[in-house]
Formats: structure tokens, C-alpha cells, sequence
């Protein structure tokens, strides 16, 4: 469900296939998601699950089970 | 400061007429390497000869040189930008050149950072707007390459 929903957001922002986008998947290297894209990312991300996401835990952010798993950790 | 601008179809190849263009104007054989945190130099001779900040976007390549720390950042004029604190994409340059300056990564909390007015320029560059933040406050220089026109 977390996936389904983030992949959506990242589909939306990006403007690519949602199915594209898996746990596997790289923020930069698969996604090309620059600074202006993740910074929009993470405020969708808080909007969709209600929650605030830590600047320096954002960071750190490298693949789609990172934030998902982030997002698990928070609810 | 002498920033770069290239248009490109591989990055890679891109950078290196950069830095080949700087090193004739250096008269030094210059290279880039990264700190651990990422943020880039230039070395020459085995040591740290300047700064560098590097930017691309949509097929357009920014690097700035300068002899103090440097920060630029370039996007298409028309990209819409969906953040709050930020009104316009100009703006959005200018913090994240702040931070590529600082060597920091660009977070929410830097969004509502003061950005010094002083040694940060904002401009229009064709169909791009580009900022560039410094604390070399010397005249910057532009150097075009490729036709891309400077408004």
C-alpha cells in the first residue's frame, strides 16, 4: 500500500510509468530526480501520509525501500 | 569567477570541454574530484587549485570557477515549481546555489534560510534562468559557448 501510494507520487512527479518504480529503484540514478524533484517528492510524501520528514533522514534517502521504509517507521 | 555554459548531449563529454577550456585559461592541466560529501574541486598539480560548482539541466551544463567557495544552479525558465516557500523557480535557484556554496544538501529548513544578497546573481539565459552564489564578489564573467544567449 505504502509502494503503491509513493510510487504514485514519484510517477506523478516525474512524469513516468508508476509500474516502472520498485523497491529496487534509485532515487538519482534510476528516477534522474534532481534536488527541486526529491524537495517535492518529500512535501507530497508528508501531505499523502501525514507525517514530517526529518531534513537529515531525507538525506539519506538513496532507494524507493528506503523512503518506504521510512514512511512504515513513521505511521 | 568564470562561470561555463555548454549545451550537451552527453554530460560527460561535456565537462571535459569545460575543464579543458579552463585549463588553457589557467595554464594549468586541471581535473575534478569529489570530497566525501560530494561537493567538487578542482585539483592541478596533486593539490586543490580552485573551486567548482557544477549544474545541468535539460541538455544545458553550468560550471562555475572561482578562487573561493562557489555555488551554481540552472533550470528552465518555465519549469512550475509546487513548493510554498519558494515563488518562482528564480528563487528556487538562488537557494539551491546557497547551498551548493555551502556544501550542503539542499533540505526543507534551507528553504527558509536567508539567502545573502551580496555575491548571489540571478539571471536569465535564453530559454534557462540561472544563479550563481559566491563569496568571490569580483566581477563574474560568463563566458557563452554554443550560442546560448544571455538576456
Amino acid at each position: 500500500m505504502v509502494l503503491e501510494k509513493l510510487s504514485k507520487i514519484v510517477s506523478d512527479q516525474l512524469g513516468m510509468e508508476q509500474s516502472k518504480i520498485t523497491m529496487q529503484t534509485s532515487l538519482k540514478e534510476d528516477l534522474l530526480a534532481d534536488s527541486l524533484d526529491i524537495v517535492e517528492i518529500i512535501m507530497a510524501i508528508e501531505e499523502q501520509f501525514d507525517i514530517q520528514v526529518d531534513d537529515d533522514d531525507a538525506l539519506a534517502f538513496k532507494t524507493i525501500a528506503d523512503v518506504v521504509n521510512y514512511i512504515e517507521s513513521k505511521s | 569567477m568564470l562561470v561555463f555554459l555548454k549545451k550537451y548531449t552527453d554530460l560527460t563529454v561535456a565537462k571535459k570541454a569545460i575543464l579543458n577550456e579552463y585549463s588553457a585559461r589557467s595554464g594549468k592541466v586541471c581535473a575534478i574530484e569529489y570530497s566525501e560529501s560530494g561537493k567538487p574541486y578542482v585539483i592541478a598539480d596533486g593539490q586543490q587549485c580552485s573551486c567548482v560548482s557544477i549544474s545541468h539541466t535539460d541538455g544545458v551544463l553550468a560550471m562555475a570557477f572561482s578562487q573561493r567557495e562557489v555555488g551554481v544552479d540552472i533550470e528552465r525558465a518555465d519549469r512550475k515549481i509546487k513548493i510554498k516557500q519558494c515563488p518562482d523557480i528564480e528563487s528556487w535557484t538562488r537557494i539551491e546555489a546557497y547551498c551548493k556554496m555551502l556544501g550542503v544538501g539542499l533540505s526543507k529548513s534551507m528553504l527558509t534560510s536567508p539567502i545573502p544578497d551580496k555575491g548571489t546573481s540571478t539571471r536569465r539565459v535564453g530559454e534557462y534562468v540561472m544563479s550563481v552564489c559566491s563569496e568571490d564578489e569580483s566581477v563574474e564573467i560568463v563566458t557563452l559557448i554554443d550560442n546560448i544567449c544571455e538576456e
